[in-house]
């Protein structure tokens, strides 16, 4: 009876306009905006190895101020959600005083893309897939009642349960075939791409962690359009009650909720900090260089910087005459006092700043905390959250990337700022250390999460898709039980 | 007759659940966006103002003679009805004395979450859902009266075809008007409450009694589109799969593809690449001069016998005096030549990069005109100050804020550099009346497209709205002439 069943739905399914339409649909879109993707991805990864190799060119070997600069390449799966990549700085500078700046190019290449939106592979799953999924299921039982064969079914002794399940599964399998039609070419499209490499496991897995997590997604939203039509009595009603639900779902949640959530705690602005940071590292340095002056001149009678003069083979120097011996042990003194002081605010500038960081930081937890509540009452949301997390575009990236430039300001200061000892008008280098023996200042080595790292972060909007899914199905299951067949 | 029919038009479809549907998912989304997106917009301008008393509490009496002053954009008012390209503008124009002015944009994301799913202010509501709820309204007007019988008692009753495809969407329109201008009235109210916005102001009134106009033409356009697909199909099922094919072309696909496709035909350099070439250039061009000017001043030191010491700003002796007073005659038209040189590699460079854009842009913006939507999108984001014209605008209040500075600050002071080999010695003075203490760094006095711009730039957007209003129209009544109504 099962079999029957299913084959009787899936044979309805196929030569409904619906099926057409909606393979219309995947094959021209998901291939069409995995081909722009790909497009796109090649000039941003072009842009960003010509700018890496103008600038090593030109500025690799370390200088006196030398300023390492790390870039970020695009990741691969940005070509299947191209999330906050957009957003997210293009390098970080480094500096000697331990405080990094990230820099984002106000680029506005693209400003029509900008404005009229994107579309990538989760754009044509949020918005067109999940519409058919809704569209192939809205009028299953509703429909069904209306043509009068649903009454039939049921005096035939099938059981309602058997029924929604045959319903449900034959539509989804039904969906799913022109959907991995349209993946499998997309995938064609993508490999095709002399500049992406889906050799490496890892890729590999993502990739098939997306399509799974989107597999997921297509089963949750047909089992939804199932519910729906088990709440209306026509397929006009079914269609009106589906379109609401989609607005909301896809529409409303996930676009209200983190504005919401801004509006009751809001964080001071990423703009604000950073003045507040570059304002504090001006106050240190300028403490720095009164108490460096301050503490030499009463310590040993002279200016930090003060240049001496020769008369009649003595040293003069503030007020001081001395013989050149006496002289070069007092100069030796200087210095390693002002080495010494150098070091302490070499150390304290970074805490200090670590410190404003960490309190902007936890207001943006806490915002985020109450955006995550708020936006997974749409199961949207939680397959957008696993998508772009597992492209590396996704709301961890911002935090990784500054995670990533400390590292490389971490990496470049043991290498060449660690030996710089800062003075009013110049800058000295550490006894014993030798620049022009230095090699060329090192590439930013960008980490990203592995996999096992990012399906922990999600196992939690993973688990609310079955969730999702489980409740619509009974919901629905326990509306077929009580609903009026004539 | 025709009065007759709107009225029953207009009957039928308040009694439908479409209309209250449609009335609720109004009268919460529209006022609702519109109140986060105020909230957004003071949250913003917060942000601005914060930022702007910092910098000038911090830097505003700086005004050596290489200060780089900081023209803060502040956020368009009309952002609340479209945020458009403002998340990707350059946050301020940083002046500097070479007379290059830069734009920056602090890279933070403060709401990640909101950049992921993306914004629900005016412009998304009436693109994606009211839209929607037009398509909906009307979908089945036309096939759906077939399906139920009435269109055929209507036709034998000698009403023009003409007079009933009017009738229903004059109807339809009127019917949809009433929930959106309800909805609206809330969401201007919600406006007015706020303290930094006042609706009354003129300079915002004719701008926001535009945009609602050009809103009441699209919400049309859209109607007249339902109809249209109504007339082309003979049921209500075969009218909402080809209403959602039609909705997610139109709405989804031809204004997102098109950039995309523009890219992918006439890809051009990114804009990262075309800044760091001009930097290079100037570099490039800055190196070769100071050789030149090295090679003068050596020559003019050995006219006059000085062949001892270093490089200073204060000479030394009669020998030296007159060969600095030689320099400083001569090396002006090294100097003015360099800046000529440096001008034009730029301009060049510049030029090149915008024929190139505007070719991109040309070709994405008359591939999207296919869809109604992309020219309500430019209409409004352009009225907004948040269209694709603002980067250019940018430009412009960048260049002007620079010459402002250069009047205020840069011209005031007489920058002389004596290079030498690898030596330099740069002093600066002041002009006779300028006092450093008595002066500030000048605010930027940012302007934003004005109402006439955006109007005489989009009129063919206005026009193509008629265009598509009178083809839906057209096609509509060519087909509902031949429509088998039986």
């Amino acid at each position: 009876m099962l079999k029957t069943l299913i084959k009787k739905e899936m044979m309805e399914t196929v030569y409904d306009l619906r099926f057409v339409i909606a393979s219309l649909l995947f094959i021209t879109l998901i291939p069409l905006s995995m081909y722009v993707s790909r497009i796109d991805y090649e000039q941003r990864l072009s842009a960003y190895q010509q700018e890496s190799r103008i600038w090593r060119a030109r500025h690799g070997t370390p200088e006196w101020d030398s300023k390492g600069h790390g870039f970020r390449a695009p990741p691969v799966l940005s070509v299947f959600v191209l999330g906050l990549d957009p957003y997210l700085p293009d390098k970080v500078v480094t500096d000697f005083s331990g405080v990094f700046q990230t820099v984002k190019e106000p680029n506005t290449d693209g400003a029509l893309a900008v404005l009229l939106g994107q579309i990538d592979f989760r754009f044509c799953m949020v918005y067109v897939v999940s519409l058919m999924a809704l569209v192939f299921t809205f009028n299953t039982v509703s429909g069904e009642r209306e043509r009068g064969t649903l009454r039939l079914l049921i005096a035939c002794s099938v059981p309602r349960g058997v029924l929604l399940f045959c319903k449900w599964l034959s539509k989804t399998l039904v969906l799913i075939v022109p959907f991995l039609v349209a993946v499998c070419i997309a995938l064609l499209v993508l490999i095709a791409s002399p500049q992406i490499d889906l050799n490496t496991p890892q890729l590999v897995y993502s990739i098939a962690a997306i399509l799974g997590i989107s597999l997921l997604l297509i089963v949750c939203m047909t089992i939804l359009g199932v519910c729906i039509s088990t709440y209306a009595t026509g397929s006009l009603q079914s269609i009106t009650l589906l379109l609401t639900t989609w607005v909301i779902l896809v529409l409303g949640i996930p676009k209200v909720t983190p504005m919401i959530a801004n509006i009751i705690r809001r964080p001071e602005c990423r703009r604000v900090v950073s003045m507040r940071k570059t304002a504090l590292t001006e106050d240190l340095m300028a403490e720095f260089y009164d108490r460096r002056e301050k503490e030499i001149a009463s310590l040993y009678g002279v200016g930090p910087d003060e240049y001496e003069t020769r008369r009649n083979g003595l040293m003069i120097i503030g007020k001081h005459k001395l013989t050149p011996e006496a002289f070069q042990a007092l100069m030796n003194e200087v210095k390693d006092h002002k080495e010494q002081l150098w070091r302490q605010y070499r150390h304290r500038i970074p805490r200090e700043l670590e410190k404003i960081e960490a309190q902007y930081q936890n207001q943006l937890q806490a915002t985020h905390t109450l955006t995550m509540v708020l936006s997974r009452l749409s199961c949207l949301s939680c397959y957008i959250y696993t998508i772009a997390d597992l492209a590396g575009t996704g709301i961890h990236e911002p935090r990784n990337y500054m995670d990533n430039a400390k590292r490389y300001q971490d990496q470049i200061s043991q290498l060449l700022y660690n030996n710089i000892i800062v003075h009013k008008r110049r800058l000295s280098w550490e006894k014993g250390f030798n620049p022009s023996q230095m090699p060329p200042l090192p590439d930013m080595q960008y980490a990203r999460p592995n996999l096992k790292t990012i399906i922990s972060r999600r196992l939690w909007d993973v688990l609310l898709l079955v969730f999702y899914s489980v409740l619509f199905y009974s919901l629905a299951f326990f509306r077929l039980l009580k609903y009026d067949v004539r | 007759m025709l009065k007759t029919l709107i009225r029953k038009e207009i009957t039928e479809t308040i009694l439908d659940l479409r209309f209250w549907v449609v009335t609720v998912l109004f009268l919460i989304l529209i006022p609702l966006g519109m109140y986060v997106s105020r909230k957004d917009y003071e949250r913003r301008l917060a942000n601005y103002q914060q930022e702007h008393q910092m910098y000038r509490q911090h830097y505003g009496k700086d005004t050596g003679p290489s200060v780089e002053a900081q023209g803060f954009r502040p956020p368009s008012v009309l952002s609340i009805f479209a945020l458009g390209l403002d998340p990707f503008m350059p946050d301020k124009a940083i002046t500097s004395r070479s007379g290059l002015v830069r734009a920056a944009k602090e890279p933070g994301i403060d709401n990640p979450e909101s950049l992921l799913f993306g914004k629900a202010d005016y412009l998304f509501n009436v693109s994606f859902i009211v839209s929607l709820a037009a398509l909906i309204f009307t979908f089945n007007r036309i096939s759906g009266e077939r399906e139920k019988g009435t269109l055929r008692l209507m036709i034998s009753s000698s009403i023009r075809r003409g007079e009933i495809l009017l009738a229903k969407i004059v109807g339809n329109y009127l019917v949809l008007l009433v929930p959106f201008i309800i909805a609206l009235l809330a969401a201007l109210i919600i406006l007015n409450t706020s303290s930094v916005v006042s609706i009354w102001s003129s300079k915002l009134w004719f701008a926001l009694l535009a945009i609602i106009l050009i809103t009441l033409l699209f919400m049309l356009v859209m109607v007249s589109l339902g109809i249209c697909v109504s007339t082309l199909t003979h049921g209500s099922m075969a009218s909402i799969m080809m209403l959602f094919l039609v909705w997610v072309m139109a709405v989804l696909g031809i204004p997102k593809m098109s950039p995309m496709i523009a890219e992918a035909v006439y890809p051009i350099e990114s804009k990262n690449v075309v800044d760091l070439t001009q930097r290079i250039a100037r570099e490039d061009i800055e190196s070769e001069y100071n050789e030149k000017k090295s090679d003068l001043f050596k020559s003019c030191r050995a006219e006059f016998g000085v062949t001892h010491g270093g490089v200073s700003t204060r000479p030394d002796g009669e020998a030296e005096e007159k060969a600095y007073a030689k320099y400083d005659r001569e090396v002006v038209a090294i100097e003015n030549e360099c800046q000529r040189r440096i001008a034009d590699a730029i301009r060049k460079l510049e030029q090149d990069y915008r024929n190139k854009r505007n070719v991109q842009a040309s070709l994405a913006v008359n591939l999207s005109r296919i869809s109604p939507v992309s020219c309500y999108t430019y209409l409004i984001s352009g009225l907004a100050g948040t269209g694709p014209a603002e980067t250019d605008k940018f430009t412009e209040n960048a260049e002007r804020y620079q010459e402002q500075v250069k009047a205020a600050i840069y011209d005031n002071w007489i920058l002389k550099t004596y290079r030498l080999g690898g030596s330099r010695a740069t002093s600066s003075h002041k002009v006779e009346g300028f006092d450093p203490s008595n002066a500030s760094v000048p605010d930027i006095k940012y302007e934003y497209t004005t109402m006439a711009e955006v109007i005489r730039a989009g009129w063919v957007d206005i026009l193509l709205l008629f265009v598509f209003n009178v083809l839906f129209f057209a096609i509509a009544f060519w087909r509902f002439n031949k429509y088998d109504v039986r």
